[in-house]
């Protein structure tokens, strides 16, 4: 697994984070009003971002005077490669299992 | 949107050996150490359903949707979450000379439009991993 998946996986280990992203899935959205939307105050919404925005998963976008954060395009690629390597890994796995029944 | 995931493996027994090896010995050849939602437990199909259990606790992964010998297998695949918002998972067995090829497609991401009433918590780990999954797959 990469590092950067480890990252996002590791980041959406948490509810909250989870949160945040279904949230942004509506669009760019200034922290305020996902602090809004969710039961934290600002700080807390700003430091999920934080991991988020180092997961590779969610970005930061000024717009005018405006600091909005957004899903980053690329995100979901990384989660896509550990879906895959979870299914691989359960294959292969399944793949010896018959070879030593056989012997 | 995410588009159906297909993987494909090469495995030396007859389909109707190797579909008997992958639902009725699920437990021995599963990676539940890394992929399961209490990592210390066993799997099993049970009657229409994939089960995880540990001590008296149980997780129901998926349904199976369609049993078809030796060629086919159809299961719903909700590890950690609702089955109102399951995913499809469908694996055949093809001979392939000596061999047989397993192919396994997952897909029905468009089902989880509403993740958070979706969601049961299991804990952390390989369900949450699949929730948030399941989070970033939603169609805004």
């Amino acid at each position: 697994m990469s590092n950067q998946s480890e990252l996002a996986l590791d980041a959406l280990g948490d509810p909250m984070r989870r949160r945040i992203v279904e949230q942004l899935h509506r669009g760019p959205t200034p922290v305020g009003q996902l602090a809004e939307a969710l039961p934290i105050g600002r700080p807390a919404v700003s430091k999920h971002l934080r991991v988020l925005t180092n997961a590779g998963l969610v970005e930061f976008s000024p717009r005018g005077t405006r600091n909005l954060y957004a899903l980053a395009p690329d995100g979901q690629r990384e989660l896509q490669q550990w879906l895959i390597s979870m299914w691989d890994d359960a294959l292969t796995s399944f793949a010896r299992y018959v070879d030593e029944e056989q012997r | 949107m995410i588009p159906p995931l297909r993987r494909e493996v090469l495995v030396t027994a007859s389909p109707e050996h190797a579909f008997a090896l992958f639902t009725e010995r699920i437990g021995d050849w599963w990676p539940l150490a890394r992929f399961g939602v209490f990592g210390d437990g066993t799997v099993a199909f049970e009657e229409r359903l994939i089960v995880e259990r540990s001590g008296d606790r149980e997780s129901v992964w998926g349904e199976v949707t369609s049993w078809e010998p030796p060629g086919a297998l159809g299961f719903t695949w909700h590890p950690g979450y609702g089955s109102g918002h399951a995913t499809d998972v469908r694996v055949t067995f093809e001979a392939a000379g000596e061999q047989t090829l397993v192919t396994l497609v997952h897909s029905g991401w468009e089902r989880m439009t509403d993740p958070q009433a979706a969601r049961r918590e299991y804990g952390n780990g390989w369900p949450a991993v699949l929730a948030g999954f399941a989070a970033l797959a939603m169609s805004s």
